[in-house]
């Protein structure tokens, strides 16, 4: 025996079930870092603290986004309770927008409703649009999916 | 989910514990016991393997009739 096979080992050490659970735990884990920064660069928003303190936060929240949506779009997933469709999309675009722009009236300065409004318009558009694209991209990769599958 | 009677029968028929049986199919204790509570839906790996074992069909095991 190798000195290093004596604390690790290649084989998964886990049966099915606890390797389920544990797939579970680190699901849950993966969405409390996802919550969890989102909450933490809103704070630092509202506190008003310069950009470059929240950059690791950021790039974190944009590695851990960026993997998950190629994956899943790549496995042809959405989501497992939200439809794919227009209302569902403009529903939460509407959501998104309004979050934002009440989280602008506290960020920006001197309660600029103005600004604040903007945001929240901007924001809903680019999330319609962002989800809108999203449905698209999966719906063609299922098909191509789907193809694979049949062959 | 049901518990699965079925198999704790079949298991005490070969007087195997569930230590014996989760041993030579290669899961923990713990996963046979949640299959037989009902908590768990093993893979069909699984069951092949505990039906193999016990000397049972899939159907014996783990086929549950409608009420």
């Amino acid at each position: 025996m190798k000195l290093w096979e004596r604390f690790y080992s290649k084989r998964n050490m886990m049966d099915e079930m606890q390797e389920q659970t544990q797939l579970h735990i680190e699901s849950g884990g993966c969405w409390l870092a996802f919550w969890g920064l989102l909450a933490a660069m809103a704070v630092q928003g509202i506190l008003h603290c310069p950009p470059a303190s929240m950059a690791g936060e950021w790039v974190v929240f944009m590695v851990l986004c960026v993997y998950m949506l190629v994956r899943e779009t790549r496995s042809g997933l959405w989501d497992r309770h939200l439809k794919p469709n227009l209302g569902t999309n403009l529903l939460l675009s509407l959501l998104t927008g309004v979050a934002m722009a009440v989280f602008g009236l506290f960020a920006f300065d001197y309660w600029n409703w103005v600004s604040a409004l903007l945001t929240g318009v901007v924001t809903a558009l680019l999330v319609f649009g962002g989800l809108q694209l999203g449905v698209w991209v999966v719906s063609l990769r299922r098909k191509e999916l789907d193809k694979e599958e049949k062959q | 989910m049901a518990k699965n009677l079925k198999l704790k029968a079949a298991r005490a028929e070969k007087d195997m514990t569930q230590g014996d049986l989760a041993a030579a199919v290669g899961v923990s204790r713990q996963t046979i016991n949640m299959i037989e509570k009902g908590e768990y839906n093993p893979t069909i790996r699984l069951c092949r393997a505990i039906c193999k074992t016990l000397g049972k069909t899939l159907d014996e095991l783990f086929w549950e009739e409608e009420p």
